[in-house]
């Protein structure tokens, strides 16, 4: 009864509503000369029912012990701040100087380097980096373009300090030790940032000031997927830059115009994204919004 | 909750609003539970593991980006964070798991289905607790991908995306754990024995 094994995968489909008409009326024609199907049909059917019903009710304490430990989690990440801006600017500083000569590699960076530098960041710091952009911001606000690209920048040269096992960046995975002594190090002034950013030729680009909006929001006005492309490759396309927010610091994300199409570069997970508006709709929109 | 609403609840919190997330637990909290209920067996556990998958899903929602439904994203946390749990656990045989049920609360199956003939096929009751144990019998992932559809409701692409894996996949991995499932039930004697009086042992329900 071996065809009888083509029904019965049918029939599961069939309880998750998974069938098309035509192959809902096969299917019935043989469970009504297929008494072995027919009870088949009906147990799953029954034990479907029978999971998906009567679930329990949580013990009335769990909403509030989850949001206990919430709101404490919460408090634990904005008092690592202090400690974390410091040994973050440190590593900032020094990573500057090593910007410039990375710049024009760095975009290229494998995605695996640029996973490692996305994991350090996850590791809780991208509060760390959401403080360091907050010097970026203010900069910005001060009239200066160039800051944004420490934003960009300072992603850029971790991945290539990761890869080339320098020390510092080596440190920035969560080591508390380390992360200590990088505080007692002296600490550049973020100026030093601002000052490999004049030297970036993307001077004369366009930034969009879009910082009321919380990046989310940018990423559904945007949308579209994923791409395989190269951010270096797209460099000579590069339209402009809109600045958002991402928590409470700024994020520039780049945006590109090639042959019709709009890409824009996640500065965070380092992944162009083809966009679902076309150049000239951003535009409009962005000439809306100025 | 409307998936717009959703949205803009997730955003609210990714924006710092910390209290606004309470709202996310309480949309999901009873099926996170029953799913960490159903994968481990027992309610201590599932308390702790509901706990540690929505403080994950918090620490993680900056990353969340609205392009794939929450409730996948929230059920992937959830079912990686259970295969874990039983991971190092070291998969208990399933009659040393304490699946209590003290209300002793038996179902009387409902059979007002499409078939006339059912309603003397299923007599007996398919008690909750029984089914219960039948779950506990499947290997992991099979458990795990049939919660996800009969607790949670998730159709086969969003179970694909929440465990990366293709519909494809998802729909025989379904059907085999029915199938499983039914099996064992058929064994502890609470699906009648019509199923397998018409076909010789072995064959069609392994």
């Amino acid at each position: 009864m071996s065809s009888c094994e083509k029904y019965q995968e049918l029939i599961s489909r069939m309880i998750d509503g998974d069938l098309s008409a035509r192959e809902e009326a096969e299917l019935a024609r043989h469970l009504d000369g297929c008494p072995t199907c027919a009870a088949l049909f009906d147990a799953f059917s029954a034990v479907s029912r029978q999971i998906g019903s009567d679930l329990e009710e949580p013990p009335a304490a769990l909403r509030e012990n989850v949001m206990a430990v919430v709101r404490r989690e919460e408090i634990r990440r904005k008092n690592r701040i202090p400690t974390a801006i410091r040994g973050v600017l440190s590593i900032a500083a020094v990573a500057a100087l090593v910007v410039g000569v990375y710049w024009g590699v760095s975009l290229s960076q494998s995605s695996k380097a640029a996973a490692v530098s996305a994991a350090a960041f996850e590791n809780g710091a991208v509060v760390e980096k959401a403080m360091l952009a907050e010097e970026a911001a203010d900069a910005i606000d001060a009239g200066s373009g160039a800051p944004e690209e420490s934003v960009i920048t300072e992603e850029a040269a971790a991945p290539q300090a990761a890869e080339n096992s320098f020390s510092l960046a080596d440190s920035v995975p969560a080591d508390e030790a380390t992360r200590d002594a990088l505080a007692e190090a002296p600490m550049a002034a973020p100026a030093a940032l601002p000052e490999e950013g004049a030297e970036e030729p993307e001077d004369e680009v366009p930034a969009w000031d879009l910082s009321a909006w919380d990046v989310s929001l940018l990423w559904d006005l945007l949308g579209g997927k994923p791409t395989e492309l190269d951010p270096e490759e797209l460099e000579p396309a590069l339209l402009g830059r809109i600045v958002v927010r991402d928590k409470d610091a700024a994020l520039s994300v780049p945006v590109f115009s090639r042959d019709g199409v709009l890409y824009y570069l996640d500065p965070l997970s380092r992944t162009v994204y083809q966009a679902e508006l076309s150049p000239s709709e951003l535009l409009d929109f962005l000439g809306e919004t100025d | 909750m409307t998936r717009d609403q959703e949205l803009t609840v997730i955003r609210r919190v990714q924006h710092g609003d910390t209290e606004a997330f309470e709202l996310l637990v309480a949309a999901y909290e009873k099926t996170v539970y029953n799913v960490a209920l159903q994968m481990t067996g027992s309610r201590e556990d599932a308390q702790d593991l509901t706990q540690e998958a929505f403080l994950k899903a918090y620490s993680s929602l900056p990353t969340f980006r609205g392009d794939s439904k929450f409730s996948s994203w929230l059920y992937r946390i959830v079912s990686n964070l259970c295969l874990d749990f039983r991971r190092r656990q070291g998969r208990r045989p399933s009659s040393s798991l304490t699946v209590e049920d003290d209300e002793g609360e038996t179902l009387q199956l409902d059979v007002a289905d499409e078939s006339q003939s059912p309603e003397a096929l299923l007599e007996r009751k398919l008690t909750r607790e029984a089914v219960r144990r039948g779950l506990q019998e499947l290997p992991e992932e099979q458990r795990q991908i049939l919660l996800l559809r009969e607790i949670q409701g998730l159709s086969y692409e969003e179970i694909g995306e929440a465990m990366h894996l293709e519909p494809g996949t998802v729909k025989s991995r379904i059907f085999r754990a029915r199938k499983k499932l039914c099996a064992f039930l058929l064994k502890d004697g609470n699906i009648p024995d019509f199923i397998s009086s018409k076909n010789p042992r072995g064959s069609d329900v392994p």
